[in-house]
Formats: C-alpha cells, sequence, structure tokens
C-alpha cells in the first residue's frame, strides 16, 4: 500500500509502476497543501494539521503478527506561509516513539524519511504525529508486508526496528529501493 | 585499530577509504548474514574490499 498524503485527485501509477492512493479513508482530519515545487509527483502534495489537537493520526490495515515495514516521507513546504513558526512534531508507530523531527524556516523543500520495521499487534497500525510546536505533516506513507519467517525475526518479541543507514558497496547503479 | 572516537563517519590509521560507525545502543545487524549484538560494537568496513557487498544498520526501539 502506496499512501499519497493530501492527494486530492483519483490514484495514479508511477514510473516504478507502484500505485499511490489518496489518503482519504486512512485519516480523519487535516487539511491537503499542493506542492508543485517538486519534479515527485508523490511529494508535489502534502497533509498538514492545523486544528489545536497533540496527535494526528493514520490508521493502516493490517494482519495481526504479520511483519511490515512502515516508510514515511516527509517534505516540507511553507503550507502556513513563510511567518509561521516551522514543524516540530514526534513520529509515532504504534505508540513508540521514532524519532523527534524538526525543520526550520530555510528547511523548504528539505525532506527526511523513516523506515520502521514491525510486527503488527492488531488488525491496524496507527502512525501519529504528536505535535510540539507548530504544525505537523506528512508526505506519503507506505506499507510492505514483508515474510514473516525469515525477516527481521526480532521484531516478533515486540521490538521495532528502525533504519538508520543502509549501504550498497560498490555499487555504481542509482539508489535501490525495496518497492 | 583505534575505535571511532564518536559516531559518523571517520578515517582510521593505516586504512583507506574506511568508514567507522560506532554504536551505543542495540541494533539488528545484517552483513550478508543476520547477527544480532546487544552491547557496543564497531563496524569498519574496508569500501575498498571486494568482501564487504552490503549493510544496514537498524536501530531497536
Amino acid at each position: 500500500m502506496s499512501i499519497d498524503c493530501g492527494l486530492n485527485t483519483a490514484q495514479y501509477t508511477d514510473s516504478n509502476n507502484i500505485t499511490w492512493v489518496p489518503d482519504t479513508g486512512y485519516t480523519f482530519t487535516g487539511q491537503n497543501y499542493d506542492f508543485v515545487a517538486s519534479d515527485t509527483k508523490t511529494f508535489q502534495s502534502l497533509r498538514y494539521f492545523p486544528e489545536d489537537r497533540s496527535k494526528d493520526c493514520y490508521v493502516l490495515p493490517a494482519i495481526p503478527s504479520n511483519t511490515y515495514m512502515v516508510r514515511v516521507n516527509f517534505l516540507f513546504a511553507d503550507f502556513l506561509g513563510t511567518d509561521a513558526p516551522p514543524p516540530m512534531f514526534y513520529l509515532e508507530i504504534d505508540a513508540v516513539a521514532i524519532d523527534l523531527i524538526s525543520f526550520t524556516a530555510t528547511s523548504i523543500s528539505s525532506g527526511i524519511y523513516y523506515e520502521v520495521y514491525l510486527s503488527a499487534t492488531r488488525d491496524t497500525i496507527y502512525v501519529f504525529l504528536a505535535r510540539v510546536t507548530g504544525v505537523p505533516f506528512i508526505s506519503s506513507l507506505e506499507l510492505r508486508a514483508l515474510d514473516t519467517v525469515t525477516m527481521y525475526r526480532i521484531v516478533q518479541q515486540g521490538l521495532l526496528l528502525k533504519n538508520i543507514y543502509h549501504a550498497n558497496f560498490g555499487s555504481t547503479t542509482p539508489i535501490i529501493r525495496y518497492l | 585499530m583505534e575505535r571511532c572516537p564518536h559516531s559518523g563517519s571517520c578515517s582510521c590509521p593505516g586504512s583507506t577509504n574506511v568508514r567507522c560507525f560506532d554504536v551505543h545502543v542495540m541494533f539488528y545487524v545484517l552483513v550478508e548474514f543476520s547477527v544480532e549484538y546487544t552491547r557496543n560494537f564497531t563496524i569498519l568496513s574496508d569500501t575498498n574490499a571486494s568482501r564487504m557487498h552490503s549493510l544496514i544498520i537498524l536501530q531497536g526501539l
């Protein structure tokens, strides 16, 4: 599942043959913002959450005990104008804090992504944005089912794993990714 | 071989094109095979060596 957050048109398929769907039905708050400065269609929209609320969430469908990778992308845009305080918020998945995400006024068009591996404990996976200052936002959200038997079996013990570093030594090809 | 003075990339004496990762929390590491570390460790990977194909570092939360 690949969710283009804030997308206000129909689903589409990108050049990697990945179909991106709108976030309607996965979150129930926030507003769309179109960000045409990016060359990548997935990042040409985002959803921000201006309401006065401590947490906003996405609810993703899952099968209990199955292993998943959750990939979250944030590409910052000045969706509230340049005078607004830049966002600072926690990314949480199933109530576990993944990281504190902080942008500055000079961070326009800069981005950050996270990949988290976990075992679903119920039939949903919750992705929270917990506000610290400013207004939280999100650009895209991806959920990939992994082989529960062979991959990252340690997550079956309740541990979440966060990607720190990936290296493909000696490669002369562009960045590769697990679709 | 001296340990990395701090987290992140650095150059180690006697080697070229070496990256060091000094890790102070539990990580799950895949270097062609799976190994679980539960204590501090340092990975030294000579990127000129053909035996090093890929490296994935994941932090346990």
